[in-house]
């Protein structure tokens, strides 16, 4: 069976760059955005490029890196772009993501994502299935097994529309911004995820690898050659020296250790070895409650160099491993409701009893979860504000170290 | 050989086998045996799931199968337990809050409740707040839970206390919420009544909403 080629994008096929899709009026706007970002990212004594890097790298940094993650809302309602258009009009999308970067001051940059990442980029999900909200934008309604994917030659990540138009829109942006590029990290899914999430959905995801193990090992097998092969795309392709693994389902709460010995770990290993010794790689987790503690020293001793997990995952054993191995952390220290309904008193002090606990030794990124599209701006500003207060190096904390 | 069969379906439970879990029901009924008497060993069984779960013996995978395996017997049963509205603990409408399609977690609740012994509708997933009142209207529900799995949905759940404050049904329904973006604390910010962790504890916390 040919691998069917998904374009969510096809009223953008008669275009090859991203420049094509520009008007007068167009470009005179977006060299303005950038013009603001620029003199906002040059506004302190290290970029955030150089400030996120610093600190992948264990290298000096002036503060804390800021991240505010997903902040798109921001820019759409000042420009009134709806979901989408944002997801059909690649120059709506970066109009987007300069606006949301100049409105809540982020230390990183906004992604314009198509469709999703990986797989369903290029598979792809039906286009008329696609509501207004952005998380019906990452279903993905195709349902294939470990026959389909044994059988079957994998895609190829450089036959998607999708991610030309993403990868394009990224390539833009770079060029505009130079050395103040935001593309610290590319995303993958690992195999695990992407079979139970994005394949087969969990309830048949699941009950696959019960029924068939040995299949199970072989299919996870071919789909870590198309993530590495993707990674190793993306990272080209967006000049991105890091890479972000996210394994949700893979955490203590979904998964037995048995089948994480069984299932996840190897092609974690296998993914590792083949990218060494790109630095920065991370490990991801899930969103919401996901407590990744149990697994913390394990990936680790896999060899990752960064955690990228939140609440309830333990900060304090993420700081003792990365004080004891360097790994570096890129903490979702901020849960989505208390962005959302918390008052700007409270996120300081979250932000400040995050920081007390994880800048000492400055391997250490503070960044919001997912916040809510009706997330206060004033919230999102008191945890930079607050990151600025608290997380300047020399830290002022009583009992920090660095 | 009755007990055979049940224990036929004990074990397709908790192998999360739903085919079987359908034969077994059928083969119960087939034979005799009452519904009062199958639902005890759906709910005995799926109550050994939960505690299984709860131990750290079983993990999310086997939760889901078993419950896919306890819709499967419970939907053999359903024509037999249309006329029979007092075998149930109480009425629950479920869903997961609009804008989230993950279904999983809310899924699981479903069965786990429908196994404890509560008839629960399911709205599946991306439920606007209005469609949770219509349907607490249409079928007396006496609970309602909302599930969310996005940080990015998770307020929707204000949502739905606001409407059944709006309706003026706020007093007449328990509102209990969970799903992996949910707290205990956020669940106390937006006035639910209660809050869930998991699929057992929402169990526990829907017998306890009724009593």
């Amino acid at each position: 069976m040919p691998v069917e080629y998904f374009n969510p994008v096809p009223h953008l096929s008669g275009y090859a760059r991203f420049e094509d899709l520009l008007s007068k009026p167009d470009k005179v706007e977006i060299d303005d955005l950038c013009a603001k970002v620029r003199q906002l990212w040059t506004s302190e004594p290290l970029t955030p490029i150089q400030r996120i890097m610093g600190a992948m790298m264990g290298q000096d940094i002036d503060r804390v890196p800021c991240v505010i993650s997903k902040p798109e809302f921001l820019g759409m309602k000042k420009l009134g772009v709806d979901y989408v258009r944002k997801y059909a009009d690649p120059v709506a999308a970066v109009k987007v993501a300069l606006v949301s970067i100049l409105e809540c001051k982020t230390d990183s940059g906004c992604e314009y994502l198509p469709i999703d990442m990986n797989l369903s980029d290029v598979f792809g999900t039906k286009w008329e299935f696609l509501p207004h909200t952005l998380p019906k934008v990452t279903e993905w309604a195709v349902k294939r097994g470990f026959e389909d994917i044994l059988e079957n030659p994998l895609p190829d990540p450089r036959q998607s529309q999708a991610l030309k138009w993403q990868i394009e829109t990224a390539r833009f942006l770079n060029e505009r911004l130079g050395d103040l590029s935001p593309f610290a990290t590319v995303f993958a899914l690992g195999p695990y995820y992407t079979y139970n999430a994005c394949l087969r959905g969990p309830v048949d995801g699941f009950r696959d690898i019960k029924r068939h193990p040995d299949l199970a090992v072989e299919a996870f097998d071919k789909l870590c050659t198309f993530i590495v092969d993707l990674l190793r795309y993306l990272m080209e392709a967006y000049n991105s020296p890091a890479w972000m693994l996210i394994e949700s389902l893979a955490s203590p709460s979904f998964t037995s250790p048995a089948w994480f010995e069984r299932y996840c770990a190897p092609y974690n290993k296998r993914i590792l070895q083949e990218l060494a010794p790109a630095p920065g790689t991370i490990s991801g987790g899930g969103q919401g409650q996901t407590d990744f503690t149990p697994l913390l020293q394990t990936y680790a001793d896999m060899g990752y160099g960064a955690f990228s997990f939140g609440p309830p995952t333990d900060l304090r054993k993420m700081k003792a491993i990365s004080d004891e191995k360097g790994t570096f952390i890129f903490h979702w220290a901020m849960p989505a409701p208390l962005l959302a309904y918390g008052t700007p008193e409270q996120i300081e002090e979250q932000v400040r009893e995050t920081l007390r606990i994880g800048a000492p030794g400055k391997r250490y990124v503070l960044s919001t979860d997912l916040p809510d599209d009706e997330t206060p701006l004033a919230n999102l500003l008191a945890v930079r504000d607050a990151c600025l207060k608290y997380g300047r190096y020399p830290l002022q904390f009583a009992d920090a170290g660095a | 050989m009755e007990h055979d069969v049940k224990a036929r379906l004990g074990s397709a439970l908790h192998a999360g086998e739903a085919e079987d879990a359908a034969e077994a029901t059928r083969a119960l009924l087939e034979a005799g045996e009452s519904v009062d008497t199958i639902l005890a060993v759906l709910r005995h069984t799926m109550d050994e799931v939960g505690e299984k779960y709860r131990i750290g013996e079983y993990f999310i995978p086997e939760l889901v199968l078993s419950g896919k395996a306890a819709e499967a017997a419970i939907n053999i049963l359903l024509p037999h337990l249309t006329s029979a509205g007092d075998r149930f603990l109480g009425t629950v409408v479920l869903g997961t809050v609009a804008g989230d399609i993950h279904d999983l977690g809310k899924t699981i609740v479903f069965t786990m409740l429908s196994a404890a012994g509560f008839r629960v509708y399911d709205l599946g997933a991306d439920v606007p707040a209005v469609r949770f009142v219509e349907k607490t209207k249409e079928v007396n529900a006496s609970i309602v839970g909302a599930s969310a799995l996005m940080s990015t949905t998770v307020n929707r759940m204000r949502d739905i206390t606001a409407a059944f404050e709006q309706a003026g049904m706020r007093k007449d329904v328990k509102i209990m919420v969970g799903g992996a973006a949910v707290t205990p604390e956020f669940a106390r910010m937006i006035g639910a009544d209660g809050y869930g962790k998991d699929a057992h504890e929402a169990v526990v916390l829907a017998k306890s909403l009724v009593r």
